[in-house]
């Protein structure tokens, strides 16, 4: 066992479930900015129907954080300079060194691209006429931009959690990596899903083919993660495994490993091992979602109850 | 930087009478705490309960304890014997180390945690918003949540008091003189000189942790007998130090404490590859499939040709 001398940063659930969120969103952006690339005609009714879907994600995520810190005005002190702090220059409050004051600020810019496809989508779905909109909406710049911070807000707290001194967290470099993976997983299991409702047979077998190619390097990536702490001279991987007992261990194998990666791993070969029912696409998006909030969790609690034990 | 103020924390003559830590809780005004059964589970993990292993009963340092005398009882070279022939009992007065490369203070995110004047790092209380990322970031484990408020909690080297020219209250009631306060400089001479002292009464152990002032020796009793010992600079060094008889293991310190923003360009290098390599193969997915459709619209037309 690591002897670590810190103490537990005690984040609770709603961090949990806000930076889930997050990276839900962000995957989701993700896959719409994949079908703006390389997507077709027949793929914007699923295109514009993901649209609507990070944007409340992304008002919802503050909220749960905002929770967390208990005081609405505290929120703020993450990105506009507090006058309490004098020795920090200019009006808005950037500290290059702490991933969480990138991934705030990541935050704030994804929300703005993500309202941004929300109105495209309003706009597609004939309820709101803005035309004006759509040129911006669809400029391939602004996209990729877009893209870029999508991929900051889905893996920024694994660097935030390894730019720590926390047992595991951060005895490891993939942290950013893992977590990028699995939220770009999640955008996909979503589109998944609102393949599978909409009944739109052409965008699905491109889904199905990216979450299979997703969960394989999600998986290539955890073996890498569980490698390079086995090759840590302090025994970081028998911590983990020490760790994962309880609710913690479930989620990690059965969720994680079991749900995230294996079920699409399996289910979505392109030489099937099991057969797949029609229809079932949406069910493994489901079992996919839940494996990543287990691996959130997984990840967060593993840590944290090293320490604490 | 002859101005940075500092402590010198000389474990060889301290007595653990917890003198330093009443008078800290006194100037700060922080409740006294009652230890807790230790069957509260909640309480152990927040080191409010009665250890049940030391006379110590306070355990860690924590939101409301920002100086805590560690009692480490060596009970002979076997603690599950019964031979009690030969015990020894190592005391360290243990509180925020001040660091020159202070890890809470380069993850937060708010400007809360500061440089002062003096050297030390401070917190606005009023910019902290509960984040919590600087206690997983110090690798000593000082900085603590406080539930009640919301913020975090430790020791500020008494900024009040040094504001208006005073020393540190703990200092002032130490009464071996094994917590000293001053500019560091000035403790590193004093250091160094009492190091030099101790190896020349036969005390060869000492060593300073928090500088490397280039001493070395042995240690000379307890389960580490024999082991060599020398100086280490920690962190870029500790503003407040320590004199140390035995492996910095042994006081709960890290032998190679490491600053959280090593792994910063190198996890977010790997993020990079790893969105890149995700992007590649989703784009693949799609175009993949448009290639699919080309070959069976391919086949199709030869069929019907
Ligand atoms: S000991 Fe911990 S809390 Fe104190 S300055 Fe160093 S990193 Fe910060
Ligand atoms: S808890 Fe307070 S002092 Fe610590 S990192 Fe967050 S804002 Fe800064």
């Amino acid at each position: 066992m690591p002897i670590k001398y810190v103490l537990p940063p005690e984040w609770e659930w709603p961090i949990t479930i806000a930076l889930f969120l997050a990276g839900l969103a962000a995957g989701t952006y993700s896959v719409m900015g994949l079908i703006h690339f390389a997507g077709d005609k027949r793929d914007e009714p699923v295109l514009y129907r993901l649209g609507f879907i990070p944007m409340p994600i992304m008002i919802v995520v503050p909220l749960l954080l905002i929770y967390d810190l208990g005081q609405q005005g505290r929120f703020l002190n993450l990105l506009i300079k507090s006058p309490g702090a004098p020795e920090r220059g200019g009006p808005l409050m950037f500290n290059a060194n702490s991933p969480m004051n990138w991934g705030s600020w990541a935050m704030v810019i994804f929300a703005g691209f993500a309202a941004l496809a929300f109105a495209d989508s309003l706009h597609q779905s004939g309820r709101i006429r803005l035309g004006w909109l759509v040129p911006i909406a669809h400029s391939k710049i602004l996209l990729a931009i877009g893209e870029f911070f999508a991929m900051v807000v889905s893996g920024y707290s694994g660097v935030l959690i390894a730019v720590t001194n926390q047992g595991v967290w951060s005895d490891t470099w993939l942290m950013g990596g893992l977590f990028i993976c699995f939220s770009e997983l999640s955008g996909m299991a979503v589109a998944a899903i609102v393949c599978d409702r909409m009944g739109a047979v052409h965008t699905a077998a491109a889904v199905r083919r990216a979450l299979f190619t997703f969960a394989a390097i999600s998986a290539v990536f955890l073996v890498l993660f569980l490698g390079g702490l086995a090759t840590q001279q302090d025994g970081s991987l028998a911590a983990l495994i020490a760790s994962l007992h309880e609710l913690v261990g479930v989620a990690f194998w059965v969720g994680a490993v079991g749900l995230a990666l294996l079920v699409p791993l399996v289910m979505l070969a392109p030489r099937p091992i099991v057969r797949v029912p029609n229809g079932s696409l949406a069910l493994i998006g489901v079992l996919v979602l839940v494996g990543v909030l287990a691996f959130r969790y997984a990840m967060f609690f593993s840590a944290i109850s090293f320490v604490q034990s | 930087m002859s101005d940075l103020r500092g402590m010198f924390v000389d474990t060889s003559i301290c007595t653990g009478c917890k003198a330093c830590q009443v008078a800290c809780k006194e100037w700060n005004e922080m409740a006294p705490g009652v230890p807790l059964p230790m069957e509260d589970e909640a309480a152990v993990r927040e080191h409010r309960a009665f250890t049940g292993n030391s006379y110590d009963n306070t355990s860690h340092l924590s939101a409301t304890n920002w100086r805590h005398v560690k009692f480490i009882e060596q009970i002979g070279p076997d603690p599950s014997s019964s031979d009690r022939s030969d015990p020894r009992w190592l005391m360290m007065s243990d509180s925020c180390k001040h660091c020159v490369q202070a890890g809470c203070l380069e993850v937060c995110p708010t400007g809360a945690l500061y440089r002062t004047e003096f050297g030390s790092v401070d917190i606005h209380q009023d910019v902290c918003i509960g984040c919590r990322y600087c206690v997983g970031a110090c690798p000593f484990g000082v900085i603590a949540f406080n539930k009640r408020t919301g913020r975090v909690n430790k020791c500020i080297l008494c900024q009040d008091r040094l504001e208006i020219g005073m020393g540190t209250a703990c200092a002032k009631a130490c009464p071996t003189s094994s917590l000293v306060f001053g500019t560091v400089s000035e403790l590193q001479s004093m250091a160094s000189d009492r190091v030099k002292l101790l190896h020349s009464r036969g005390q060869t152990d000492a060593y300073i942790y928090g500088w490397d002032l280039g001493n070395s020796g042995k240690i000379t009793a307890g389960p580490n007998k024999g082991t060599a010992v020398k100086d280490v600079e920690v962190v870029g060094g500790l503003n407040v130090f320590y004199l140390l008889l035995d492996k910095p293991e042994v006081y709960g310190l890290p032998a190679h404490a490491s600053l959280p923003q090593r792994n910063f360009v190198p996890s977010a290098g790997v993020a990079l590859i790893s969105a890149a390599v995700l992007g590649v193969t989703g784009l693949a997915a799609f175009r993949r499939r448009r290639m699919d459709e080309n070959a069976t619209a391919g086949t199709e037309a030869t069929n019907a040709n």
